[in-house]
């Protein structure tokens, strides 16, 4: 009986070394490592006979990664590009799946990833990462604003002329925000049908009759007497008058103003804010420009739209498909999608060319059905 | 692709898509499951893929664009794509803490907080953001359950010759998607070509083919570094609704 056992011994273990070697050989060949070298080269390499595609030797998984390829495990400080490969809900019939040993090597493959990215992390260089952009969606209150101290364009395109104002101490702010008032920036919509469809991006629908050409964000400056939203004297000058709106709140505001700017009082001085939607001036300055809206006009200066009426001049919201030559600073430019914008509270402006000339066209915004 | 597969997969239980009838076929899934296995163990790669796309413009027209991609990952946190063609040229830059989308065209730039790794930093800003990474679901680490989760037939369709390359061919297929991918027949199984064809109202094709894998790269900090070029402008962005 020991000799039968004897003989078996002598033949079984051969054989079996000869099964399981070419498994290993292949493996090798293929340069698997052991915590992911689940599968052996599919059989049906030439493919065109279909009977071996049940042929996968789905059992040399567990043997290979728990047994046979211990000792060349993958070192933990390997990083992978994605985290390792994650099969956890295989409903395939294979039987290797419910005992795949995979979710512990993946959970440690993170974890290492993790603590690799940290150590990583550490190196980078932050002192050129200090800015940021700013995400904001239509709607954001008080999203709208910028650090006049950061602002690429503050130091150099403000044109303060003291000899027209004597002693009065003129000077801007830096440290203020621009606040961008949403009841002065909403859009009526567009008199003139639009032709053309809206480029769609998040769930918006933005309308504009003319097509996108980009051009860089560069605030106009309506000369020397017209001064930037934020500008900030501690005086204010003899020639303003006084302009009072009542506000959606039913309260009375009041501002002051001269030569296209209004100013509201702070406790420091007075401060430049966007024109108040309401307010009526008797006049506006000469370099105001007629903007065509739908069969009629409006002026515009620094920004604001203006209705003549017998009255005078009435700052009125912006319209929808107005084109307009230049924009104050105050904006900042949004990237929706594959184009960037210009926002101004919940007024968007894309850039448009007309005639050869870089301008922009109001946006009208609709929500949409996301497909 | 990223949304397409996503929306898929989020539209799923409301259209029913029956996965009572499965045709899956093991060795699609085995060849599926090698390419993944063999991405997922790679710490670094480099390749080139050019890809077109079939899509209805803004005005209604179905158009053909084609764009040129440049790609660089290294694992688990740093990566860097160059994308070149109709839609312009933009780059991205991720270095594991922040991700920059920069326009060639307009010369402005959005940088984002970024999550830890590549494949959660493209999940998140294209979720976010509709910032679309070429190719990005073969190299999600779920790929094959994603398919297989969406799919309910795939189907092995046997060696065939894509530009010279012998590569396995595979379909998936529903009533409304149809998805197909070709993995080199080679060492590596690397993902060679893949095709993705909305079926139905609004279809949509999506094709792209790998070229100059290289499954080792030498990948240094720089390159995913993004450095503005000079009046480059730092912009917001607006989110997705």
């Amino acid at each position: 009986m020991k000799s039968v056992s004897k003989t078996l011994l002598k033949i079984a273990v051969p054989a079996l070394l000869l099964l399981l070697a070419p498994v290993e050989l292949e493996a090798q060949r293929m340069g698997h490592r052991s915590s992911r070298s689940s599968m052996s080269r599919p059989s049906s390499r030439p493919a065109s006979t279909p009977s071996t595609r049940q042929s996968r030797p789905s059992t040399s998984r567990n043997t290979r990664s728990t047994n046979t390829r211990a000792t060349t495990s993958r070192p933990s400080s390997k990083p992978s590009v994605n985290g390792g490969y994650n099969k956890s809900s295989r409903d395939v019939s294979r039987p290797s799946t419910s005992t795949r040993p995979a979710t512990t090597d993946r959970s440690a493959s993170n974890a290492r990833d993790r603590a690799s990215s940290s150590d990583r992390n550490k190196a980078v260089d932050r002192s050129s990462r200090d800015k940021t952009s700013n995400v904001t969606r239509p709607g954001d209150r008080g999203s709208n604003t910028r650090d006049r101290a950061g602002d690429r364009n503050s130091n150099n395109r403000v044109n303060v002329d003291n000899s027209r104002r004597g002693n009065t101490n003129i000077n801007i702010d830096n440290s203020r925000n621009v606040n961008v008032n949403r009841r002065n920036t909403y859009v009526r919509t567009s008199p003139v049908r639009y032709t053309r469809p809206p480029y769609r991006y998040g769930g918006w629908g933005f309308y504009c009759h003319r097509p996108y050409y980009y051009h860089p964000y560069r605030p106009f400056y309506w000369g020397p007497v017209w001064h930037p939203w934020g500008y900030f004297v501690t005086t204010m000058v003899t020639t303003a008058i006084v302009v009072s709106i009542v506000n959606d709140s039913g309260q009375e505001e009041e501002y002051h103003y001269d030569e296209g700017n209004y100013y509201i009082k702070t406790d420091k001085g007075y401060e430049v804010v966007q024109a108040p939607v309401g307010a009526t001036v008797n006049n506006i300055p000469e370099s105001a420009e007629q903007v065509q809206v739908g069969d009629t006009y409006n002026y515009y200066y620094g920004g604001a739209y203006y209705d003549k009426t017998e009255e005078g001049y009435t700052v009125v919201p912006a319209t929808a498909g107005t084109i307009v030559p230049a924009l104050p600073e105050g904006g900042e430019e949004v990237k929706a999608g594959d184009r960037t914008y210009v926002k101004f509270g919940d007024t968007y402006y894309q850039p448009v060319q007309v005639d050869g000339k870089d301008m922009y066209e109001i946006v009208e915004m609709k929500e949409e059905e996301t497909s | 692709m990223t949304r397409i597969l996503i929306c898929f997969l989020s539209i799923l239980p409301f259209t029913g898509v029956s996965q009572t009838t499965d045709n899956i076929d093991p060795v699609a899934i085995s060849l599926i499951d090698k390419m993944g296995e063999v991405i997922g163990g790679m710490e670094a790669i480099s390749f080139h893929l050019r890809s077109v796309n079939d899509d209805r413009n803004q005005l209604g027209l179905m158009e053909r664009t084609f764009t040129a991609h440049e790609v660089y990952f290294r694992g688990p946190d740093r990566m860097a794509v160059y994308n070149s063609g109709d839609k312009g040229s933009t780059g991205y830059w991720y270095n594991g803490e922040y991700i920059t989308w920069y326009s060639f065209d307009e010369n402005n730039y959005v940088t984002l907080p970024a999550p830890e790794s590549i494949i959660k930093t493209i999940d998140s800003v294209n979720s976010k953001f509709g910032m679309e990474f070429p190719a990005a679901d073969l190299f999600y680490p779920s790929f094959g359950d994603d398919l297989l989760e969406y799919f309910g037939n795939v189907t092995y369709m046997g060696i065939k010759n894509v530009e010279g390359v012998a590569c396995h061919h595979i379909i998936a297929e529903t009533k409304t998607d149809n998805f197909q991918i070709w993995i080199e027949n080679g060492a590596f199984y690397l993902p060679k070509k893949f095709l993705f064809i909305k079926k139905g109202d609004s279809p949509s094709v999506v094709e792209g083919t790998f070229e100059n894998w290289d499954t080792n790269p030498q990948l240094p900090d720089e390159i995913f570094e993004f450095n503005p070029p000079a009046n480059a402008d730092l912009i917001s962005i607006m989110p997705k609704n």
